[in-house]
């Protein structure tokens, strides 16, 4: 793979090998054999994890993987989904009322019953420790495949990802395609501003009873501010997790930068007057009185389900807000972060 | 006790609250040179962040721990005068665990029902989860009340106290598995216990509520001593015992229930601070204890909030989990002491 560190695809026979690393200890999370099901099963196959192409019936537990199901237009491929009160998508919401996509219930409370009665061939999950999860496989007969995307730092590596349900439904010329555009649009707009001379200064997030959560300085959002041409106020940081950061240290580092980037999962609007009455410490931040917050409204945008996908937009987005001297000549409107504009 | 001795141990734990008031807003993960702090100190000056981060940051997190200090250690001996009980406090009568689950329907339902979370509200999340709270509180005071008037064991009392504390815990738990993530995550944080909730902007509503209640104590010394001496004693100096525990129930109640509202449930405060006062005034006269509890109260949780704020630590511990620290050998150490006696 080019951008991504966790998975390893090398072609086998007439189908595909696929390696999953395991992002804590380099191991390996699962070695899989694709193959298509018009054809034999090579007799060295026996006893390997074997998955036939294309998927007839999975499950799936993260946004980020039906959603390219359903850019493919290959949703009939998916049978039940996760946490379905967290998506707006109106497609999936169809298909969830006409019983055509079921959902199976959240990560901590899976519909251990209903999964068992879809008999799944395969079922990807979100892997949170270097153990694989295998229970629910050995009850339903499925193969388990991990999707490690969310661990990836690099915004194409995260990106790639998208690739691995190309295998899995053999539309990896689509998905190839899909990929090398987005590599060519992210890559190009980087090349005119990840090394530019001005570069605002940004940080990141709203505290939760006085602590801030800060995305560390190697992690998929430094990299995009970086690239937008800006800097970050914490990127000499080392960590790809977030960082507890008291409330004090961030004032006193932070006030003054150019931009501070907000991510709004409450489903109301922000403006600076609910900011100041939250706490009327950021107030303080020279982001805030020049009225340069940078909102994402999760919900409303589809965060978590398209933007995976859309890194090149996420860059745009931050490029326009960083630098609109250089796309004055654009009448662009940004998808996911805007600039949140003063009430009054 | 000699008068003078009195005075002497009052100026102590005055004079000790002053120095930990003070290193509250002088220490802090961001550390300046203590003349550059000093110089801050005495003027307001918003381009200074260091300024900023003293008297908007520091000093209303300091008046909140002070605060709550106060309320809750204050609730806390009238507790136990009320339950004549040594081990009665807010966490271990079910009263926080009412109070949170209080504050749990209101954080957790008004995701479920709105599908907004509650941080959306603002102004009114904050009257909602206060009130939500002292309701909560108030009701399972009001449930061991009414267990206590007819168990005299007292043993049997916290056994039922907690049982509350479970059950409320519980449909705190239920309440979870239903909610959106983002309002079982601000639920959790709540949990934790922070004083930096109240910061500045609600500060006034705060405190105006907390001193209220304070106040009211000071009426209560009487007749919480005549409580100590038993119900018939009580009744035949003409004190209608129904009507005074309810007030005592109210003024506990409502203090706990703000400062859980605001600061979360903060535990050990209330059960270990009476006992301080008692140990170190060697008196059960509550013109006395009850100034003496509020003050020992504030040196207690000013100490912890400094704890939890370390410089060198990355951010803020959870209070809960300073005070038990420092709280829990204190119980310890008054339960081996009163079973020597």
């Amino acid at each position: 793979m080019q951008y991504a560190s966790y998975i390893n695809v090398t072609k086998y026979n007439s189908g595909y090998y696929i390696n999953i690393t395991n992002p804590w200890n380099d191991n390996s999370l699962g070695e899989y054999y694709l193959y298509p099901d018009t054809l034999q099963l090579p007799e060295e196959l026996a006893g390997k994890t074997v998955v036939r192409t294309p998927v007839k019936t999975s499950v799936t537990y993260s946004s980020t993987q039906w959603s390219v199901f359903l850019e493919l237009g290959e949703m009939d491929r998916v049978k039940g989904i996760l946490e379905t009160e967290y998506t707006d998508n109106p497609e999936v919401k169809r298909l969830l009322a006409e019983g055509k996509v079921q959902d199976v219930g959240n990560e901590t409370n899976l519909k251990t019953e209903i999964v068992i009665n879809m008999h799944p061939d395969i079922i990807l999950y979100t892997p949170y420790s270097t153990v694989p999860k295998t229970e629910i496989g050995q009850l339903t007969g499925a193969v388990m495949f991990p999707f490690a995307d969310y661990l990836e730092n690099h915004p194409l590596g995260r990106a790639e990802w998208l690739k691995v349900i190309g295998y899995l439904t053999c539309r990896e010329q689509y998905t190839d395609e899909w990929f090398n555009g987005i590599v060519s649009r992210y890559n190009s707009m980087k090349s005119i501003y990840e090394n530019i001379e001005n570069r605002p200064t940004v940080f990141s997030d709203l505290p939760f009873e006085g602590q801030w959560y800060l995305p560390g300085g190697n992690s998929y959002i430094a990299q995009i501010f970086h690239d937008a041409g800006a800097d970050y106020i914490w990127k000499d940081n080392t960590s790809t997790a977030s960082l507890p950061v008291d409330a004090e240290t961030v004032l006193s580092k932070a006030r003054d930068a150019d931009f501070w980037r907000v991510m709004n999962s409450t489903g109301h609007n922000i403006t600076y007057a609910s900011l100041a009455a939250e706490n009327e410490l950021f107030t303080y931040f020279k982001a805030y009185q020049n009225r340069n917050i940078l909102v994402c409204d999760i919900r409303q945008s589809g965060y978590f389900e398209k933007s995976e996908y859309e890194p090149d937009i996420l860059l745009k987005d931050m490029v326009f807000a960083f630098h609109p001297e250089m796309m004055s000549n654009e009448d662009y409107c940004p998808k996911y972060f805007y600039r949140l504009k003063d009430e009054k | 006790m000699k008068n003078s001795k009195i005075v002497l141990v009052f100026g102590g734990i005055i004079l000790l609250g002053l120095i930990l008031f003070v290193l509250n807003l002088v220490v802090g993960s961001v550390m300046a040179p203590l003349d550059d702090t000093l110089k801050v100190l005495f003027k307001v000056d918003t381009d200074n962040t260091l300024n900023v981060i003293i008297f908007n940051y520091r000093l209303p997190q300091a008046l909140t721990a002070l605060l709550a200090g106060a309320a809750l250690a204050v609730a806390g001996l009238l507790m136990q005068t009320l339950f004549r009980n040594p081990l009665a406090d807010p966490s271990m009568l079910g009263i926080s665990s009412g109070a949170s689950l209080g504050v749990g329907l209101v954080i957790l339902l008004t995701g479920a029902i709105s599908g907004a979370a509650i941080s959306s509200f603002g102004w009114w999340s904050t009257i909602g989860v206060s009130l939500a709270a002292f309701i909560g509180a108030v009701a399972v005071l009001f449930v061991m009340l009414a267990f206590s008037a007819r168990m005299k064991n007292m043993t049997t009392l916290i056994i039922i106290g907690l049982m509350i504390a479970y059950l409320a815990g519980s449909i705190t738990d239920i309440l979870k598995f239903f909610s959106l993530k983002e309002d079982i995550h601000a639920f959790v944080i709540w949990g934790m216990g922070s004083f930096s909730g109240v910061g500045t902007s609600k500060m006034t509503v705060f405190a105006t509520s907390i001193i209220i209640g304070l106040i009211a104590t000071f009426f209560l010394s009487k007749n919480l001593n005549i409580l100590l001496l038993g119900d018939m004693y009580a009744e035949n100096l003409g004190l209608n015992i129904k009507r005074n525990s309810v007030i005592i129930i109210l003024v506990s109640g409502y203090l706990t229930a703000i400062v859980t509202a605001y600061c979360g449930p903060i535990a050990f405060v209330g059960l270990a601070m009476p006992h301080i006062a008692r140990f170190l005034f060697k008196s059960s006269d509550h013109h006395l204890l009850i100034p003496a509890t509020m003050l020992i109260g504030i040196d207690m949780t000013l100490l912890c909030n400094l704890i939890a704020r370390m410089p060198g630590l990355d951010g803020n511990l959870p209070i809960n989990a300073v005070t038990a620290f420092i709280g829990a050998p204190v119980v310890i150490s008054v339960i081996m002491k009163s079973k020597k006696q």
